[in-house]
């Protein structure tokens, strides 16, 4: 009898294990995560106007201007990174939307940059944060710095507008009225208040470059916090760069290239107000047409027909170059040639 | 049998306090409703976009407006005229007549309309400064007709009279269509309006003294105009301006504003009309419960049909009162 009463009591006990074991979720596939936010080899889309995409060996992942990420395979099947098919990925219930927010690969972790919205009795406040995704937990929340004078800081808050991956080192995260540099861990290294106009911003060596909200080229040093104006005449619109260069256009959409070792500018191109640089090319907007120049300003070709393919917000990946617009996405070859356009399937 | 007891116990247990983890699991994707856009828009002052959408169920009209400023200078090297972001919002003077372009807009869908007729007026500190419109000669008001749904894109030459050496002025680019026609409808009544700051770094350019009106009155209701009260609270609430015939004759201009002071200028049959106090410009100041009332001397119309209406300008706006058609009674 006592034998029987204890198999009962071990079958019992292993019915329980295995109702247990169900109701933890293990071997539930909705609790794995998408696919894009495996961090495993994934690189953050090479486009120095902010973070819209990244990719890795199987997929490209397209930040879309509904503020939902597209996934793109080697075999050109476009998808949205939902596995919920009943989804209208329209809100945060959906998989693949994040918002106002981006996903980011950082030091080979997964981030997300995020607001949180609270409701205030005459106000509404934004909340910015910086999430580790595999944790969970919270690594920045974009405080309104202290040094900040009080009649600015007010003004302020700690949106978080964009965030920007510099190098393996350093981060930057910019809000309404400030900007920090932080380390790889999430530490301050600096801040600045007079944010431009676009978010650009590059390091060289002990220096951090950007532009100001005066629209001059601005040089931070790293480690002493000192900003300085580089001397350039021209009042700047927008910014990126290479290794060797830093581009600008002009309130008057020329576009000049600074040589950050020699201190000089020369100008390589007009109708240049929006731009982007990839490669060996920059691929420009300016009043009417859409244009690819080479460094030294040599037209490469006019691709204004391409109605979708950006100049500014353009990405490039595997030598190719991406826009992302709302149900597909458009691709080209860095000079141009061979384009097509990818729909949502 | 004790520890059988236990063992099942210390799972159920286990497996409860996992299932209440998962719950407490941090949600990433919480719902924002950034304008990610919203710091780039703000910092262009230059940029005047006026939409009004309308949508009549039946008819399914939309309509709206844009206008631009932009800076002008020379290719050094082409000799060419080339246009410019207003970076910084603000517009410096330096010497002789300056150069600017001006890009409008009126985008009139659902309406049976392809031509547009405008007047176009540039305005320094709420005066009116002559001006040069492609290579024209230089005038207050230029008449001209835009096509619907079509961008116009004209270089102004002016002198920038009133410009301060010590303080930033604001410089108004206005565009009214229809501006002589007194059967204008609400879709019809858009105002164009482009403006920047403008100061000078080469010294002042002083302005002639204008003339102008800064006798009116304040009020907190309308009982004064009778039954047509309803009617001007209606139209002050979609306008802020309007101008009203009464049935004894009398042409009245009544307003309400937000708080501060604002110029007001007077039209009729599409030209300036001097009909507060013997000037087209009314200066006033209010708080924001009060309208201002001021009657419009009508001596100086000719008998018949007349349409009037009123522009007011504050720090960063442009209102248009709807068009008025007034009948002048020979006494």
């Amino acid at each position: 009898m006592k034998k029987t009463c204890c198999k009962l009591i071990n079958c019992l006990f292993l019915i329980i294990i295995s109702c247990s074991l169900m109701f933890c979720g293990c071997g539930d596939e909705k609790n794995d995560k998408i696919s894009m936010l495996n961090p495993d080899n994934m690189c953050n889309s090479d486009n120095l106007t902010g973070l819209s995409g990244m990719y890795n060996k199987e997929y490209k992942y397209f930040l879309s201007p509904s503020g939902v990420y597209y996934r793109l395979d080697n075999s050109g099947n476009l998808t949205i990174e939902c596995r919920n098919a009943s989804c209208e990925h329209n809100d945060k219930e959906c998989e693949a939307y994040s918002g106002d927010g981006r996903y980011f690969v950082y030091n080979n972790r997964m981030y997300k940059s995020n607001n949180d919205m609270r409701y205030m009795s005459t106000s509404t406040v934004y909340e910015g944060s910086i999430i580790d995704v595999d944790t969970g937990k919270k690594v920045f929340d974009n405080p309104v710095p202290d040094e900040m004078d009080k009649d600015t800081a007010m003004d302020d808050s700690s949106m978080i507008y964009s965030v920007r991956v510099l190098d393996k080192d350093y981060i930057k995260v910019e809000g309404y009225l400030h900007a920090y540099i932080l380390d790889k861990s999430f530490n301050i290294i600096c801040w600045y208040g007079n944010v431009g106009k676009f978010d650009w911003g590059m390091i060289d060596g002990d220096d951090f470059y950007y532009v100001n909200d005066i629209n001059q080229l601005t040089k931070a040093s790293l480690s002493t916090g000192e900003l300085k104006t580089v001397g350039i005449e021209e009042k700047i619109y927008m910014a990126a760069n290479d290794d060797k260069y830093i581009f600008f256009s002009n309130e008057y959409g020329e576009l000049y290239k600074y040589d950050i070792k020699e201190e000089t500018s020369t100008k390589i191109a007009n109708d240049a107000t929006m731009f982007s640089v990839h490669g060996d090319y920059v691929y420009c907007v300016g009043q009417a047409t859409k244009t690819i120049v080479k460094k030294d300003g040599a037209i490469v070709c006019d691709y204004t027909k391409y109605e979708n393919m950006g100049a500014d917000e353009v990405i490039m990946i595997d030598g190719k170059i991406y826009t992302c617009f709302d149900g597909g996405v458009a691709q080209m070859d860095a000079d141009g040639k061979n384009y097509k356009e990818y729909t949502l399937g | 049998m004790k520890k059988a007891l236990i063992c099942i116990v210390a799972v159920v247990v286990i497996g409860c306090g996992v299932f209440m983890l998962k719950d407490q699991s941090v949600n990433l994707n919480k719902e924002t409703e950034i304008k990610s856009t919203e710091k780039i828009s703000e910092e262009n002052l230059t940029e005047e976009q006026e939409t009004i959408s309308s949508k009549n169920d039946d008819s399914q009209i939309t309509v709206g407006t844009f206008g631009v400023l932009k800076k002008c200078k020379i290719d050094p090297e082409t000799g060419k005229k080339m246009y410019g972001t207003i970076l910084d919002g603000k517009l410096s003077y330096e010497m002789g007549n300056m150069q600017i372009g001006a890009s409008t807009i009126f985008t009139l869908n659902g309406l049976d309309i392809s031509e547009i007729p405008v007047v176009s007026m540039l305005l320094l500190d709420g005066n009116f400064i002559p001006f040069s419109m492609d290579g024209s000669s230089y005038k207050e008001l230029h008449e001209y007709t835009m096509k619907n749904n079509e961008e116009s894109f004209v270089n102004i030459e002016f002198l920038p009279l009133g410009v301060s050496e010590t303080e930033e002025k604001k410089l108004w680019f206005i565009t009214i269509p229809f501006y002589d026609s007194a059967d204008v409808s609400e879709y019809q009544n858009l105002v164009n309006s482009a403006c920047s700051d403008i100061q000078s770094e080469g010294g002042p350019l002083k302005i002639q003294d204008i003339n102008k009106s800064d006798e009116y009155t304040l009020d907190e209701d309308l009982k004064q105009f009778g039954n047509y009260e309803n009617d001007i609270i209606n139209e002050v609430n979609m306008y802020k301006d309007c101008v009203i015939q009464t049935d004894d004759g009398e042409v009245w201009y009544i307003a309400k504003h937000d708080t501060g002071k604002h110029t007001t200028l007077l039209f009729c049959d599409g030209k300036r009309y001097e009909g507060f106090d013997g000037t087209d410009s009314l200066i006033w100041e209010n708080d924001k419960d009060s309208y201002v009332i001021k009657k419009i001397d009508i001596s100086g119309l000719s008998t018949g049909k007349h349409t009037l209406f009123s522009v007011t300008l504050d720090d960063n706006e442009v209102y248009k009162s709807t068009n008025r058609g007034v009948d002048i009674n020979a006494e």
